[in-house]
């Protein structure tokens, strides 16, 4: 153990922003859902015309396609308090641009990984692929992921700090 | 048993003389003299007088290819000398299209291991005066004392996997290669033990590592993969990219450091070598290359190749978990 790592802070609830507290009264889980343009937006879109009920917790942004989406979006929006990133794209061979789904997932196989190696619950970043068809599976998936960020709690590993 | 780096020192000189001499360089990136026996520092020659101030010793760690990047605008060649994990590096960099391989003469330094400078100083050995190299140890005499050391022990982690001794593609090699094995198999249990760890305590191990982070860069200035010719956490206003000491940011700079040369990564530990603050990032580093050798059956990520793991893909071949 060297020098610089004894005066370090000790791993204690006192100084550790990463320990859970229990959520304040009336928290809602937020998400935020990175959805390309040309696939899952329009799920997402479907599920909306199809008057297919899903939780209101999700915040969607729309991207021009799933290789858009810097792993970095990812980080900045758990530090900016989301308790949950979706992050969706067309399913591959089907990608408006051909491969961009391709190299997301690839991407995202290693990210999701490393995410989960700093320390954030795996639950907390979900990828799928949903297609324009699926407004169903839109809504299933922003279900599935509010009800696991409920039981889980806000999210503080990554969250900003003064 | 191998010639030691020290034998090969007046060859280098000489090489360096006669490459300045005849103008077919205008400058050599080498070592020279630290503090101490057990530090040399990184220097650069331009006249053929100062080139008795190049030195070789068991101790030359430092990896010296990212100076290369400050004649990329100049006319005429640099040389430089390197070991075979700077050769990865210096790789890195032609791949990526920011050195130009026909203005470095490489000069090639076969390599049995490089001993650990800080480690070897705390036996009070003294001033060095010979090192040699005993197969399974280094004999290193001192002039308050001598002994035998290890190299499992005594060499940089780095070197006990090692499986590019000697540098490929070098203009001029010193002496002759050594041969090619590595002392262990690559090991990544201290990863798999960490992954292991419930999600909460290591979220703590990471914040106690990432909050000692004092933001010098020596990490991102080092490293040949992370070679940008505009980094995004030197944008005086990076919008949504933060760049003060907050632990929120250092997180991000850390992620987003580790993550830009994943699959890049030539595996040379020179970021958590120079880390003044001794976090441990190789750990993440390393991380990145169990993922890539286990998702994308790429055994060796940290040799460079044209298309790096993340600029390409399989169609069927790649895992698919996100359906």
């Amino acid at each position: 153990m060297s020098v610089n790592e004894k005066a370090a802070p000790a791993a204690g609830p006192a100084t550790n922003p990463t320990t859970a507290t229990p959520a304040p009264e009336g928290w809602e889980p937020k998400i935020i859902g990175f959805a390309c343009n040309w696939c899952t937006y329009a799920g997402a879109d479907l599920a909306g015309t199809s008057r297919i009920q899903y939780p209101p917790n999700i915040r969607v942004i729309r991207v021009p396609c799933s290789g858009r989406i810097n792993p970095q979006f990812v980080v900045r929006a758990f530090q900016r308090g989301a308790d949950g990133v979706l992050v969706a794209g067309c399913h591959p061979g089907d990608c408006h641009y051909s491969t961009g789904n391709y190299f997301a997932r690839r991407r995202y196989l290693l990210a999701k990984r490393f995410i989960e190696y700093l320390g954030v619950e795996p639950e907390r970043l979900q990828v799928r692929w949903i297609s324009g068809s699926e407004g169903q599976k839109f809504a299933d998936t922003v279900r599935e992921l509010t009800e696991k960020l409920r039981a889980l709690g806000p999210q503080r590993r990554l969250r900003e700090t003064l | 048993m191998s010639a030691t780096f020290t034998d090969h020192q007046a060859a280098l000189r000489d090489e360096v003389k006669k490459l300045l001499t005849d103008g077919s360089i205008k400058g050599f990136i080498g070592y020279a003299r630290g503090r101490d026996s057990y530090h040399p520092v990184p220097a650069i020659v331009t006249r053929p007088d100062q080139v008795d101030g190049l030195i070789l010793d068991q101790f030359s760690i430092f990896g010296l290819t990212k100076y290369l990047l400050d004649y990329i605008f100049e006319d005429g060649k640099m040389g430089i000398v390197v070991k075979g994990c700077d050769a990865l590096g210096l790789g890195r960099l032609i791949n990526d299209h920011r050195v130009d391989r026909n203005k470095v003469h490489v000069v090639g330094l076969p390599c049995a291991g490089v001993l650990n400078g800080e480690k070897v100083a705390k036996l009070g050995l003294g001033k060095v005066q010979r090192v040699t190299d005993k197969g399974s140890a280094f004999l290193v005499e001192g002039d308050k004392g001598s002994k035998e050391l290890p190299k499992t022990e005594y060499l940089w982690d780095k070197c006990l996997w090692c499986e590019n001794h000697n540098p490929a593609g070098a203009d001029t090699l010193l002496g002759s290669e050594v041969e090619n094995v590595a002392m262990k198999p690559r090991d990544f249990s201290d990863i798999t033990a960490l992954e292991k760890m419930p999600s909460a305590e290591r979220a703590a191990f990471w914040t106690r590592q990432f909050s000692r982070c004092i933001r010098c860069y020596a990490c991102r200035n080092v490293c040949p993969a992370c070679n940008c010719r505009e980094c995004v956490f030197d944008i005086a206003d990076p919008r949504w990219v933060g760049n003060t000491v907050k632990l929120s940011e250092q997180q991000m700079f850390h992620f987003t450091r580790a993550f830009h040369v994943a699959g890049r990564c030539v595996d040379c530990g020179e970021c958590e070598r120079v880390c003044p603050m001794e976090i441990p990032l190789m750990k993440l580093q390393r991380k990145l290359q169990k993922d890539v050798i286990e998702l994308f059956g790429n055994p060796k990520p940290f040799v460079p190749s044209e298309v790096e793991v993340l600029g390409q893909f399989r169609v069927t071949e790649d895992p698919e978990e996100f359906m």
